[in-house]
């Protein structure tokens, strides 16, 4: 029965050694390096090219990205009936300081991105003005608006790397809102 | 006898799989439109390489196991392990930063390293009475780097337990009882600050068991126990949108260790016509984790997401599983198993949602061997699964889908040649093409299942 004891030692030594040495440390997580590719906020300015109405914001915001808090700014769209507009995007990340534009990196992937407007029961319509050399991109559009409605236009970020052929279907959706809009 | 023996064992895994580039959700609408599609929207070109997204994993583990015997009435069996576990996940979406997107970095990457040690006695104390009992020690830590995914932990978890058996005449009886402790040490990063969660969970558990050999075609059994297991990483933390899945799951760090109390009874019968296993069970569990849809979907720059949370609950399972097999004629077999459970939230005075619906599969076997010994098997079954309606109202995204009846059949030709075996097979399943959906399944709230598919298989089994 000795014997048993001190090979029963003799294991829970070498136990304890062997569990002991470790290489990587879990208690240094890395720091989020991933805030910078966060899109909090998207931004669409309306202005009228003619300067007769005022220019005209709609703003998504959710500072903490998907889940966690709800969104703080889902604006509706307002826009005068019989007009049109000149529209840009700007897609920003606020949830570091300075604000980091993530239009620029858009602009610079022109080629892999593509703005979709899906337009549903509202008389407007969009024609996308911009291009990276071969299709249009979609961060500048002209809208044109008719008489008084309501209804929603979809605006969705299209990321399509080496497959990007002016079509909506490809790709995944980095970004799809469904903004109420209301000519008024 | 050899007094000694102690055996090294080392083993690697490596792999590099690239993934279906349309298989990456990225909302709901991709998913609808990759459902919808006749067919994938991207459809590639052809190449030997392995491109984003991909996946590379490598496994190691070491292992030493010693034995000493000490007479031939005890046994000291001793296992140390070191496993390591790399995942390596590149996104087909590259950062939008070009400086960091041409460093080439996996989008995450989780280490997972775990040493385990073991010390195990066996013995027998007394005639007709075998036993064993012995520690085992995990030491566990995960790593992650890039995009998170799940928090860095270290977990240490110790166990105690004993167990024996006793053998007397037609009977044979098990006890054993078992102490387990888990520590978990959580590492993570809340508003740019590094904070440190503990987690410990402790548990005595045992179990009981008797079984009878009565006449030469009757087992009975019949067990009472405890057992339980520590929450998981993900059950505790998970906070964001599942890729793979098209949800957001949310975890709860206040969730305690799931604590079931176990009764099972069972019986064998065996003649040379009839198999027959039955078992029946009933499971009190205390503390049951399950994932729970959350109503309404939540919004997101993405659009808008179905979201699921970890809940804990008291709840009971009872239940019977069904196996039944009898020989018709001498190439004829009929058969029949099925599984049957209720279950019911007894925190909430309700049911619950992702309890399997009832399943009863009958199926009947052709087999004949030819004076050549060619043999010629054929097997239909058809699997009836009934609507699960014990849910709790308006509690998921889309209600329970239909029972339904698939129809599955298989023909199987096993021939030698030149004293090689081969066997040739026809394979279809869900014959009468029906459309349905599982309700286990996640996609079911998007897509219905496999239509009817039609497989051949050549089979040649060989020794090295």
């Amino acid at each position: 029965m000795k014997k048993l004891y001190v090979i029963l030692a003799i294991f829970s030594i070498s136990l304890v050694i062997l569990s002991s040495c470790k290489k990587i440390d879990p208690e240094t997580p890395p720091i989020p390096m991933n805030e910078g590719e966060l899109i909090t906020t998207f931004k669409i300015v309306f202005t009228d090219p003619n300067g007769i109405n005022l220019t005209y914001e709609a703003v998504f915001r959710d500072i903490d990205g998907a889940g966690g808090n709800q969104p703080t700014a889902f604006d509706t769209i307002r826009l005068k009936p019989n007009s049109t507009y000149d529209t840009s995007i700007q897609l920003l990340n606020e949830s570091v300081f300075p604000t980091f534009t993530i239009t620029n990196e858009i602009l610079q992937e022109a080629g892999d991105h593509l703005i979709c407007f899906n337009i549903n029961g509202v008389n407007v319509s969009v024609q996308r003005t911009d291009s990276d050399g071969l299709f249009e991109i979609g961060l500048l559009s002209t809208w044109t608006v008719a008489n008084i409605s309501t209804g929603n236009v979809t605006i969705s970020l299209k990321h399509q790397p080496g497959i990007k052929n002016g079509n909506c279907d490809l790709g995944d959706s980095d970004i799809e809102l469904n903004f109420v809009t209301k000519v008024e | 006898m050899k007094k000694w023996g102690t055996e090294v064992f080392y083993s690697q895994f490596n792999t590099d799989l690239g993934i279906f580039s349309g298989s990456h959700i990225g909302n709901l609408t991709d998913l609808n439109n990759a459902f919808s599609a006749s067919q994938p929207l991207e459809l590639g070109s052809f190449s030997y390489t392995i491109d984003k997204p991909r996946q590379q994993i490598n496994h190691e583990l070491f292992k030493v196991v010693s034995n000493v015997n000490i007479n031939s009435k005890n046994k000291l069996v001793f296992q140390y392990g070191r496993q390591q576990n790399l995942r390596k996940e590149y996104d087909r979406h590259t950062a939008y930063n070009d400086s960091i997107a041409a460093l080439g970095l996996p989008a995450f990457q989780l280490t997972l390293i775990t040493h385990s040690g073991d010390l195990k006695w066996e013995h027998q104390l007394f005639k007709n009475m075998k036993g064993e009992a012995g520690i085992s020690y995990q030491n566990q830590g995960n790593s992650y780097q890039g995009r998170f995914f799940v928090p860095n932990f270290k977990k240490n978890a110790l166990g105690i337990y004993l167990l024996e058996v006793l053998k007397f005449k037609n009977y044979e009886l098990e006890a054993g009882f078992r102490f387990d402790r888990t520590d978990l040490s959580v590492y993570i990063y809340e508003s740019k600050i590094l904070k440190n969660y503990l987690h410990q969970f402790q548990q005595f558990s045992g179990s009981t068991g008797i079984s009878k050999t009565i006449g030469h075609h009757w087992i009975a059994k019949l067990n009472l126990g405890t057992a339980w297991r520590p929450p998981s990483i993900n059950e505790l933390y998970s906070n964001g949108l599942h890729h793979g899945a098209a949800a957001i799951e949310i975890g709860d760090r206040n969730i305690k260790q799931e604590v079931a109390f176990n009764f099972q009874a069972g019986i064998n019968f065996k003649t040379k016509k009839w198999s027959v296993q039955a078992d029946v069970y009933h499971n009190q569990i205390n503390g049951f984790v399950y994932l729970k849809p959350s109503l309404p979907p939540v919004l997101t720059i993405k659009g808008a997401f179905p979201v699921f949370r970890y809940e804990q609950i008291d709840a009971r399972f009872s239940g019977m599983d069904l196996s039944v097999n009898y020989k018709l004629l001498k190439s004829f077999t009929i058969y029949a198993k099925g599984s049957f459970v209720r279950a019911y939230n007894q925190t909430n005075n309700n049911f619950m949602v992702g309890i399997p619906a009832d399943k009863l599969e009958p199926g009947i076997i052709y087999s004949y061997q030819f004076k050549n010994k060619h043999v010629l098997n054929v097997q239909f079954s058809a699997p009836m699964v009934r609507t699960q309606n014990r849910v709790e109202a308006n509690s998921d995204y889309v209600a329970p889908p239909k029972g339904y009846l698939l129809v599955n059949g298989q023909i199987t030709y096993s021939f030698l040649v030149k004293n090689q075996k081969v066997d040739l097979s026809l394979e279809v399943s869900n014959l009468t093409n029906q459309v349905y959906r599982d309700y286990l399944n996640r996609f079911r709230y998007f897509a219905d299942e496999v239509g009817r598919n039609v497989g051949f298989k050549l089979k040649i089994p060989f020794n090295i």
